[in-house]
């Protein structure tokens, strides 16, 4: 894996491999306390971020690296009309790994035609979020010891939240996995991603939530994303399209996981967190570990 | 068409394009920048009778090879014209364009927000996924384009 920029490049083989050296590194860290011992990582974030450039960040000190960066775009050459092309061959020369969120599509490919260190996506503008997908997929298995035959409900924006395509992707590797889609229908997922996971992944599309939800094993919500909404109207129509509260749950078997990249505005309620169900925060502890696998093996 | 009829003169050197649905001829102009480029001479034939497709264009360009990236954006916007190059007044090739699988540079994407619409030195390019119909995809931010988003480009 030179650069990771979508998780549809991946074979189950190495989203497994990664997984699995996860758990391994989650339950020894300190036998990879050294592991990046003299090495640098740029952390490029030209879009805010808190989860992503914090975990990366974890990760990569606390297997010994340090660390350079921007978490605002205004205090880089990118605010004085620097391409994305150039502040990348200059972090190459800079660092050992690059990690870029950027806002528009297409920014990690661009950037991985010329970055000459690995170059990994912490998300590109709508298109995808690949490390996001891998922490999620490792916490799935954490949860079900197992990534294939998993009734997975996805909930909320899916049109604009760049978690869905490559965590669809992830799922659309292994075999028997059924996903339904619960959007409004203006947030559907996009017509692209659908066709690529036809015949990989089954799936169903739907407006509202089922009234019994126990065969599911994971519900996975989103926020609607209100900075990529054209049309402030509309994001102040459907953004409580959908709340998960306790009455929602009640037919949910006690060992399905409610999953969120999080932030959470208010698609989940505050008295879900003390539900059996709850999962995403430990899902973005995960992230550490799961980051900590991915950069370990890609700058070794 | 015998060659009393021809409404321009045969060229010595350059690229015919026949067999052009009727009135797209001037999109395969802007197509190939042909408006700006003065080192070619240009003939266009506008709705003339075909036996084979009732009415067609013709482009007789004097002075210029099309590149493979040009031949495969043609097959996009005009599958099934015939491409012939000439030289010292013989027709060395003859071809029919079919629909590419990849195209690269000529089309921009739709995506606003793609990189590749920004000071990038990257060349744009697209998978054609299905060709009937016709539908592309950005190999940069995975925006699929239909064919009225191609022909848009040329109008």
């Amino acid at each position: 894996m030179d650069h990771l920029i979508s998780i549809k490049h991946l074979s189950k083989d190495e989203i497994l491999d990664i997984v699995q050296l996860a758990d391994k590194i989650e339950k020894n860290p300190s036998e990879y306390a050294d592991a990046m011992k003299g090495k640098i990582m740029a952390n490029l974030f030209f879009e805010p971020s808190t989860r992503t450039r914090l975990s990366f960040e974890s990760a990569f000190l606390r297997m010994g690296g340090q660390i350079l960066g921007f978490s605002d775009p205004a205090a880089s050459s990118s605010k004085k009309g620097e391409s994305i092309s150039d502040t990348i061959r200059m972090a190459s020369a800079y660092s050992d790994v690059i990690v870029m969120r950027h806002f528009l599509e297409g920014s990690g490919v661009v950037a991985s035609k010329v970055a000459s260190v690995p170059l990994i996506s912490g998300g590109t503008g709508i298109q995808e979020h690949p490390t996001q997908a891998l922490l999620d997929v490792f916490t799935i298995w954490k949860e079900f010891g197992r990534l294939d035959n998993l009734t997975v409900g996805l909930v909320g924006d899916l049109r604009y939240g760049r978690t869905i395509p490559s965590l669809l992707y992830a799922l659309s590797k292994f075999e028997n996995n059924r996903v339904f889609l619960y959007s409004p229908n203006q947030l559907r997922v996009r017509m692209s991603i659908l066709s690529d996971i036809d015949g990989k992944l089954s799936y169903e599309v739907g407006e509202k939530l089922p009234d019994d939800l126990k065969e599911f094993d994971v519900l996975y919500v989103t926020r609607v994303q209100k900075e990529r909404f054209p049309d402030e109207q509309m994001y102040e129509r459907l953004k409580d399209f959908y709340v998960i509260n306790p009455s929602v749950l009640e037919t949910a078997r006690e060992d399905m996981i409610v999953m969120h990249p999080l932030p959470r505005i208010t698609e989940i309620s505050y008295d879900v967190d003390e539900l059996p169900q709850a999962r995403y925060f430990q899902q973005a502890k995960n992230g550490v570990w799961a980051r900590m696998a991915i950069l370990y093996r890609m700058v070794r | 068409m015998a060659k009393k009829d021809m409404i321009v003169n045969a060229i010595e050197n350059g690229t015919v394009i026949d067999r052009i649905p009727a009135s797209k001829s001037l999109m395969i102009v802007r197509l190939l920048g042909l408006e700006d480029d003065e080192t070619c001479s240009v003939a266009i034939a506008v709705r003339v009778k075909s036996n084979k497709i009732g009415l067609k264009d013709v482009l007789k360009i004097q002075g210029r090879n099309l590149s493979p990236d040009e031949v495969a954006a043609l097959g996009l916007i005009a599958p099934g014209v015939t491409l012939v190059t000439v030289r010292d007044y013989e027709v060395v090739s003859k071809t029919e364009v079919e629909i590419p699988n990849e195209v690269e540079g000529i089309l921009r994407c739709i995506n606003p927000t793609c990189a590749t619409n920004f000071r990038e030195p990257v060349v744009p390019s697209f998978q054609i996924t299905t060709k009937k119909p016709l539908l592309l995809r950005c190999n940069f931010c995975d925006r699929v384009m239909l064919e009225e988003n191609v022909l848009a480009q040329f109008i």
